[in-house]
């Protein structure tokens, strides 16, 4: 069955058939949030949570125009800016978090692979704009066509940003690589 | 290159999805623009990079919440009866005793074949494949039989097994229409819309969903098809709405819903 007409299934009341869409998604959506967050795991699990309540929630609003995964990802996308929104509020959103020794002790495929480890530094210290649209761009489920109606621009313009995001996100990794060469030379 | 055509394939030069001569005429138009070979290779190796980056597994307690939140929503729905969504009547407590004893002794035999699968002959094989057409047929005469009793409960409880199937015939799929465009108790003519969307990718269930648009007098039917009619994206459900809503007295929110429906759908 297509999600499509699984969420007519949930809009005619069968709640449970939500389940079906969440075991499919809840990877995609995970990570999408696990990177958006700088890997903040606890943060990336109450987003996901907080996506699906509004699937169930809002249900009536999915018209069935495009796919499920479009709609599921704008939720998400407003989920992310709300949650980023609230950080920066609070005053304590650390765009370093992924550098901090915790985290990188937690997954020790980061230790073995120090490019990974400057990689994810850079990520973070991207605006979080630039870094969704890095991490949209890299799920598999989504086209650019979808991200560009999921971010309210056009489909040319998705893929200018990507690039320039990529540029920038370029130019901080050889600046973190010198500074970390620099640092292990002295 | 034009400009927007050079924006286009910054990313298709990146993914290696251009041709020698348009990747040359890619990178010349960005050497215009300042930005050289060695930059968009080290673009290129960040990012094949962002790709390896890896990810955790989320915790149990993220599935947990998730199946909680079901449940409290299920209840909110069903207030009166908790259990009434997702109640499963089983085949076992449907059929009359004679044909439980048939049917128990037909799965009997198909366990002991599938226990010795590996070791059995082809015919064998042939045999256990027979058998299971055969219950599976013995389920769907039993449904059928069940949809034409006077008894809502049975028709209901019919409904409910036709739901398991994962494949329906094309007889089940005409009795769950007929239920829908002529029960007489508008609850199982919701419950057979809710068995005949899960087999919404039949061209034929589709058309008989449209069809019953103009059939249907209860407005919480009208409400819950047009839902559908949104969600399946089906236009050839315009016109039914078009000829419905000449009705004059047709409940306000059934218009409403209806006339939204033609706007996403059109």
């Amino acid at each position: 069955m297509d999600d499509n007409s699984l969420m007519a299934l949930v809009i005619a009341g069968d709640i449970e058939k939500v389940g079906r869409l969440y075991e499919k998604y809840k990877g995609h959506l995970y990570a999408y949030f696990f990177k958006l967050t700088c890997g903040d795991r606890q943060a990336s699990e109450d987003l996901v949570h907080t996506v699906f309540y509004r699937v169930i929630r809002y249900r009536s609003g999915f018209k069935g125009k495009g796919t499920f995964v479009k709609w599921l990802f704008r939720i998400a996308h407003n989920a992310g800016i709300d949650h980023l929104r609230k950080i920066k509020n609070m005053n304590d959103y650390n765009t370093e978090v992924y550098a901090t020794k915790d985290n990188i002790t937690e997954h020790n495929d980061l230790e073995k692979n120090e490019e990974l480890a400057i990689l994810q530094d850079a990520m973070c210290r991207l605006k979080p704009y630039d870094r969704e649209l890095l991490v949209l761009g890299k799920i598999k489920c989504l086209r650019y066509r979808e991200i560009a109606d999921i971010l309210n621009i056009s489909e040319s313009n998705v893929k200018i940003r990507i690039f320039r995001a990529l540029k920038r996100l370029k130019d901080i990794y050889r600046k973190l690589e010198i500074t970390r060469y620099e640092k292990a030379k002295s | 290159m034009k400009r927007q055509n050079l924006k286009d394939k910054l990313l298709d030069l990146l993914h290696g999805n251009l041709s020698p001569e348009e990747e040359e005429e890619v990178l010349t138009g960005l050497e215009k623009s300042g930005i050289s070979r060695q930059d968009i290779e080290a673009m290129d190796a960040v990012d094949k990079l962002i790709e390896k980056t890896p990810v955790p597994e989320p915790s149990d307690r993220m599935d947990k919440r998730f199946h909680t939140m079901i449940e409290e929503e299920k209840r909110k729905a069903f207030p009166g009866n908790p259990d009434m969504e997702t109640k499963k009547i089983s085949f076992a407590s449907l059929i009359a005793p004679g044909l439980k004893i048939a049917a128990g002794i037909a799965l009997f035999l198909l366990g002991w074949f599938a226990s010795g699968w590996f070791g059995v002959s082809p015919a064998q094989k042939t045999q256990i494949a027979n058998l299971t057409g055969e219950v599976r047929q013995l389920k769907e005469t039993l449904v059928l039989t069940m949809m034409q009793q006077s008894s809502t409960v049975e028709r209901i409880k019919a409904v409910n097994m036709a739901i398991e199937f994962d494949t329906a015939d094309s007889r089940i799929i005409e009795s769950l229409l007929s239920l829908l465009n002529h029960d007489s108790n508008d609850n199982i003519r919701l419950l057979a819309l809710d068995a005949l969307i899960r087999y919404s990718s039949v061209p034929e269930v589709r058309e008989g969903l449209v069809e019953s648009i103009g059939n249907q007098k209860s407005p919480l039917v009208q409400l819950r098809l047009t839902e559908i009619m949104l969600a399946l994206n089906e236009k050839s459900a315009v016109p039914e709405f078009q000829k419905v809503l000449q009705n004059a007295n047709l409940n306000f929110r059934v218009r409403g819903k209806m006339n939204e429906a033609i706007v996403v759908l059109l």
